[in-house]
C-alpha cells in the first residue's frame, strides 16, 4: 500500500490515458472554439520570442521525477501536435507539485515553443520577463495566480464566487483516486496532468474553450475523463474558475506554490456542472492540506493534486477539508478491513471495529504460533513429510479454493484420531470451511501416513490429470510427478537447496 | 480499493500457492540444519523456527511491495546476521572479553540505520489512538506510519495470515 515501484507504471499508464483524452478534447476543443481568443494568446505568445526565451530558462528546471518527465512530454507532445488549443496543457505543465513534481518542465519548452504560455512554477520571476503584451501579461498574471499565491491582486477581478455547487468531479476523480487506493495513478494523473485550462481560462468566459481538457491538468484519472466528456461544462465554468482563483489564493498562500493546481482544479470543478456535488473538490483541498502537512507521508503523496471541494454547511478551512479527505479514506479503508475480518458486517463504529481488527490480528499471529507449534510437536520425521507435503502443495495449490477432490480420496485413508481432534479444533476455532476440512483431512492423511506412498502417490497422479488442463498455476508439473520417485531423488533434492 | 475484493481472490490462490512452496523449502532448510530430538528445549526451538520459517515465506511471497514485508524479512535477516555472527565468534573461541567487545561492535555496525525514520507528525483522525498504537505493535513495520497507511498495510497483513493459517492448516 502505501512507495512501489510499480506505481510508476500505472502512474504513466494514467497519464498516457489522459493524454490521450486531452488530445481527443484538444481536438474537439479546437472545433469549438469560434472567437479564437485562445488562438488569439497563442498568436501573441507565439509571436514574442522573449517568451520562448523565457519559456527557455524553465526548460532546465530540474526534474526530478524523470518518469514524469518523460510522462509530461509524451502526453505534451501529443497534445501539442493537436492543435494550439494545447496550449491550456502546457501552462499546466507549468504548476510545480510540492516535491517532485518539476519532472514536467522538460517537456514543457516544447509545447511553449509552439506557442503555449507557460508560467513560473512558483516565484513571479519568470513572470517578469513576459513580454509587454499587455492581454499577455493579463492572462498571464491570471494564470499565474495559480501557480503561486503572490498574483491575487490580478485575481481579485474574479474573486466572487467562493463555493458553488460541487460538479461531477466529486464524485469520480474521488472515486479514481479512492479506488486505486490512492495508487500513484490517481496521484500522477493528478500531478503530472499539467493544467491545460489554466491558460484558457484567462480567455474569460469563452464557453467553449479547450479549457475544459487543462482543467484536468490537476485532475484525477477520473477528473480527466470528465473533463474531456464535459467540455462544455467545463468551458462554462471557466468564468467560475477565475473568480475562485482568489479564494483559492487563500488556501495557496499558506501552502505551498504547488497547490495552485489545487484551485485550478477547484476552478475547473466549479465550471462543472453545477448541481453535482464532487467529492472531488474535497480532495483539492485535502491536496493543500497535505502538501503542507506531513510531507513525508505517502499520503500526502499521492493526494497532492486531488481536488476537494468543501460540502455545502460545512467548514472550508483548508484543515478542514483535508481532515475530511483523510477521513473520508481511512473509512473506506476501515470497510475494506470489515470485509476482511470475519464477522464484523454488523460492527459499527471506528473503535469497535479497530478492537475487532486487532483482536483478528491478534488471533492470527497466535494461530501462527499454535500451527508451528504443532507442526514443530508432530513432524519429527520432516523430510519425509515434507516430500510429501511438496507433491500436495503443489497438488493443493492446483485445486485452488473450489475444487473437492479432496473430500473423496480422503475417505479411504485411515485417520490418526489425535490429530484429527486437534485439527478439528483449530479448524472450528478459525471457522473454516468444509472443502478447507477435507482438504485439511487430506493433507493431514498424506502427511502422517509415511507408509502410505503408493496411494498417495497414485492420489496426485490422477489429481494431476484432472487438474493439469484445469489449472496452470504456474506449478512445476513435474512436482507431482516427482512425487513417484519419493524414494530417491526427494531427499537429495530437498537436501541439495539452500 | 474497489477492485481489491477481487484482486484478493485472484491472488489467494497464488498466495497459497507461492506460500506453501517457499513454507515447505524454509522447512527443509530447518530440518537439515539441526538434528531432531524431543526435548523441550528442542521443540520450543523448532517451534519457533517454523515459525520464522512461516513469516519469512509468508512475506517473501509479498516481497518489498508493502511496508511489513519488509520489515519481517529486515527483522529476520537482522537476527539471522547477528546470530551467524555470534556463532562464528563462539567458533573462534575469542577470550570472553575480547569476544564481548567484538560483539558489540559488530553488532553496531551490523546495524542498519532505521529505514523507517520515527516521523513526529501525523494527523490521526482517531480520537483513540490507544487502538491504533496496539494496532502498531501487532503489524510488523507500521510504527511509522501515518494512519491511512496503516490502514492499508494491516489489511494486506490480515489477508496474508489467513491465507498462511489456511496453507498451514493444509501443510499440517
Amino acid at each position: 500500500m502505501v512507495g512501489e515501484g510499480g506505481n510508476r507504471d500505472d502512474e504513466q499508464i494514467h497519464y498516457q490515458s489522459l493524454s490521450s483524452d486531452w488530445s481527443f478534447n484538444n481536438n474537439n476543443n479546437s472545433n469549438d472554439v469560434a472567437n479564437g481568443s485562445s488562438n488569439h494568446l497563442i498568436k501573441t505568445s507565439c509571436s514574442s520570442a522573449s517568451m520562448v526565451d523565457s519559456f527557455d530558462q524553465w526548460d532546465h528546471q530540474p526534474t526530478n521525477s524523470h518518469n514524469l518527465g518523460a510522462f509530461c512530454d509524451m502526453g505534451m507532445q501529443n497534445n501539442a501536435t493537436t492543435s494550439p488549443s494545447s496550449l491550456g496543457f502546457r501552462l499546466g505543465n507549468v504548476f510545480v507539485p510540492p516535491r517532485n513534481l518539476d519532472m514536467c518542465w522538460g517537456p514543457t519548452d516544447t509545447a511553449v515553443k509552439r506557442g503555449g504560455m507557460l508560467f513560473p512554477p512558483a516565484g513571479s520571476a519568470v513572470l517578469s520577463q513576459f513580454p509587454a503584451d499587455s492581454g499577455f501579461i493579463e492572462r498571464a498574471a491570471r494564470l499565474s495566480s495559480f501557480s503561486g499565491g503572490g498574483y491575487e491582486d490580478v485575481i481579485n477581478p474574479f474573486g466572487n464566487v467562493h463555493e458553488s455547487p460541487l460538479s461531477a468531479y466529486r464524485n469520480r476523480p474521488l472515486e479514481g483516486f479512492l479506488g486505486d487506493g490512492l495508487k500513484a495513478a490517481s496521484r500522477e494523473g493528478s500531478k503530472e496532468m499539467p493544467l491545460p485550462v489554466d491558460c484558457v481560462t484567462d480567455d474569460g468566459r469563452q464557453p467553449k474553450q479547450q479549457g475544459g481538457l487543462s482543467l484536468s491538468g490537476n485532475i484525477l484519472p477520473g477528473e480527466a475523463e470528465f473533463s474531456g466528456g464535459g467540455d462544455e461544462n467545463s468551458n462554462e465554468g471557466l468564468a467560475s474558475k477565475k473568480r475562485r482563483s482568489d479564494q483559492d489564493t487563500e488556501y495557496n498562500q499558506v501552502k505551498r506554490s504547488p497547490q495552485t493546481p489545487s484551485e485550478v482544479t477547484k476552478n475547473n470543478n466549479e465550471g462543472q456542472p453545477r448541481g453535482e456535488n464532487n467529492p472531488n473538490s474535497v480532495a483539492n483541498k485535502s491536496s493543500g492540506k497535505h502538501g503542507k502537512q506531513a510531507s513525508p507521508s505517502s499520503d500526502a503523496q499521492k493526494e497532492e493534486y486531488i481536488h476537494v471541494r468543501a460540502r455545502r454547511g460545512q467548514a472550508t478551512n483548508s484543515h478542514s477539508l483535508a481532515e475530511r479527505v483523510r477521513r473520508e479514506k481511512i473509512s473506506e479503508r476501515m470497510k475494506f478491513l470489515q470485509d476482511l475480518v470475519p464477522g464484523c458486517s454488523k460492527v459499527t463504529g471506528k473503535a469497535v471495529m479497530l478492537d475487532e481488527i486487532i483482536n483478528y490480528v491478534q488471533s492470527l499471529q497466535r494461530q501462527v504460533e499454535f500451527l508451528s507449534m504443532k507442526l514443530a510437536t508432530v513432524n519429527p520425521r520432516m523430510d519425509f513429510n515434507l516430500e510429501g507435503l511438496m507433491a500436495k502443495d503443489a497438488i493443493e495449490s492446483r485445486l485452488g479454493p473450489s475444487c473437492s477432490l479432496g473430500a473423496d480420496m480422503a475417505m479411504p485413508y485411515a485417520l490418526n484420531q489425535s490429530q484429527m481432534a486437534i485439527m478439528q479444533g483449530g479448524i472450528s476455532r478459525i471457522g473454516r470451511s468444509s472443502d478447507a476440512d477435507r482438504r485439511t483431512f487430506t493433507s493431514h492423511l498424506m502427511s502422517i501416513t509415511g507408509g502410505f506412498k503408493d496411494p498417495a502417490s497414485q492420489v496426485p497422479n490422477t489429481w494431476d490429470d484432472e487438474l493439469h488442463n484445469i489449472f496452470q498455476m504456474g506449478l512445476n508439473p513435474s512436482t507431482p510427478i516427482s512425487n513417484q520417485n519419493l524414494g530417491s531423488t526427494p531427499p537429495d533434492h530437498l537436501k541439495a537447496e539452500p | 480499493m474497489s477492485s481489491s475484493p477481487q484482486t484478493t481472490s485472484t491472488n489467494s490462490a497464488y498466495l497459497t500457492n507461492q506460500f506453501a512452496h517457499r513454507f515447505v523449502r524454509a522447512l527443509n532448510n530447518l530440518n537439515h540444519t539441526k538434528t531432531s530430538s524431543h526435548g523441550h528445549n528442542q521443540i520450543s526451538r523448532r517451534t519457533s523456527r517454523v515459525k520464522i520459517a512461516a513469516y519469512t515465506a509468508m512475506a517473501s511471497v509479498v516481497g518489498s511491495r508493502r511496508a511489513w514485508s519488509r520489515a519481517v524479512l529486515w527483522k529476520i535477516r537482522k537476527r539471522s546476521r547477528i546470530r551467524s555472527l555470534l556463532l562464528r565468534m563462539n567458533r573462534k573461541r575469542v577470550d570472553h572479553k575480547i569476544f564481548n567487545c567484538h560483539h558489540h561492535s559488530k553488532v553496531m555496525s551490523l546495524k542498519r540505520r532505521n529505514p523507517n525514520p520515527k516521523r513526529q507528525y501525523y494527523f490521526n483522525p482517531f480520537r483513540n489512538s490507544s487502538q491504533e498504537s496496539k494496532l502498531r505493535k501487532l503489524v510488523p513495520g507500521a510504527q511509522t506510519m501515518d494512519s491511512w497507511c496503516l490502514m492499508g498495510e494491516t489489511a494486506d497483513y490480515i489477508k496474508c495470515l489467513a491465507a498462511q493459517g489456511n496453507n498451514r492448516k493444509e501443510v499440517q
